[in-house]
């Protein structure tokens, strides 16, 4: 039986449970999805005012994780979805340092909607990107190189991943290294998602 | 004789196959544009980021491109719609990025001029530029917004090529794969989902 194991701080990433068939190195991101009524204040407030969303009731999906902590926001009866990340290392004196917004076409979101601004504490520029999950996808794994992070899936949304591997930043293009697992954490997909920034 | 007729075969076998390959992965991109370093300019004017953007109208539209030439003509039209697939064009930000000589580096707001057969994007999305991400841009109160200032949403942005009236300007956009790069008749100014951006560093 493998264990994952935890990577980085306890404040980013929790502990994996014993999960047979997931990485030998893994990390789990922690989620939290909650819905909130606009406007909101804080941390949350500050991503909002990145976006066009000033009003109404949003569905918002809270990932911590080892590269990046990121809000995934969707308007309740709307197919808009926004996003925003953080890694720590603030830009040009802004707590979030990249925002995102896309369009769910059948609940997928056609376009990973690329963001290559972020740099993490060590000045390394971060890729982040949403990922589709797949119908029975529980987590969706990100190559880091001496780990896989794990994103649990939640209701359904884009799943917003982010790693420092594979950056284009010239090319404004990254590649990431997805495997989409399913609940008995049986591998359901495998594969390079290209992303280029865009629109 | 028989070896000879089977070499033959193989080779026009594999000259076929050659040829279908190189169609396959001949795109507009790999057999015209290059990754040749900006140029630093010391002038920055709003007349010659138009006709610089001029150059890009009729051109084609594509997703996260950076890269034209100028004969009016699309060379990869009907490219799939919100798919990178080296065609011809820009995308809305990619021709915002380089009309206005930006550099890659977000913290340099210095002018660079990029060769328009130069396939280059930037860092920089519709989203960033309404948030006046970057050292080179910013924000501007919509009614102040004059010729090469923009309007950016969450999914788009353009550029004023004629300041207009009754909320209505003359927009040089790249727009979409179906409707192209082009000056379009656009309400941005009034529509509240735009604000006013800009290039910081204007010469002229």
């Amino acid at each position: 039986m493998l264990a994952a194991v935890a990577c980085g701080s306890g404040e980013h990433a929790a502990m994996g449970r014993a999960l047979p068939g997931l990485p030998r190195r893994a990390v789990i991101d922690r989620v939290r999805v909650f819905r909130l009524a606009l406007p909101a204040k804080g941390s949350i407030g500050r991503c909002l005012r990145l976006t066009m969303l000033r009003e109404g009731r949003v569905l918002l999906v809270e990932r911590s994780g080892v590269v990046t902590r990121s809000l995934t926001i969707a308007r309740i009866g709307s197919q808009q979805v926004f996003g925003c990340d953080k890694t720590g290392a603030s830009f040009e004196g802004h707590e979030w340092c990249g925002a995102s917004a896309g369009i769910l076409r059948n609940g997928r979101l056609p376009d990973p909607r690329l963001d290559i601004l972020c740099v993490d504490r060590r000045g390394r520029h971060v890729a982040a990107a949403w990922v589709n999950p797949l119908p029975r996808a529980r987590w969706v794994g990100v190559d880091q190189g001496s780990y896989t992070e794990l994103y649990p899936t939640a209701v359904g949304l884009p799943v917003r991943i982010a790693s420092t591997r594979g950056v284009e930043y010239n090319g404004a293009r990254a590649t990431f290294f997805v495997t989409q697992y399913g609940a008995r954490a049986h591998v359901l997909s495998r594969g390079r998602l290209v992303a280029q920034v865009a629109g | 004789m028989k070896p000879l007729a089977a070499f033959l075969v193989t080779f026009v076998v594999a000259l076929v196959l050659s040829g279908v390959t190189a169609a396959r992965t001949h795109t507009f991109q790999s057999a015209n544009c290059n990754t040749a370093a900006a140029q630093p300019t010391a002038n920055l004017t709003r007349d010659w980021s138009q006709t610089y953007s001029l150059a890009a109208a009729r051109e084609g539209y594509q997703w996260g491109g950076g890269c034209w030439n100028n004969n009016d003509i699309d060379e990869a039209p009907y490219d799939p719609p919100g798919q990178y697939t080296g065609g011809e064009g820009g995308d809305c930000s990619g021709l915002t990025f380089k009309t206005w000589q930006e550099s890659s580096n977000t913290g340099d707001s210095w002018h660079y001029y990029w060769h328009r057969l130069r396939n280059v994007h930037g860092p920089y999305t519709a989203s960033a530029f309404k948030s006046g991400s970057g050292a080179p841009n910013g924000t501007i109160y919509k009614p102040y917004a004059g010729v090469m200032d923009g309007f950016a949403s969450d999914w788009h942005v353009g550029m004023i090529f004629f300041r207009g009236s009754g909320g209505w300007d003359q927009v040089i956009e790249a727009k979409c794969e179906a409707c192209g790069t082009d000056i379009f008749s656009e309400s941005y100014r009034s529509q509240s989902a735009y604000g006013g951006v800009r290039r910081i560093g204007w010469t002229g």
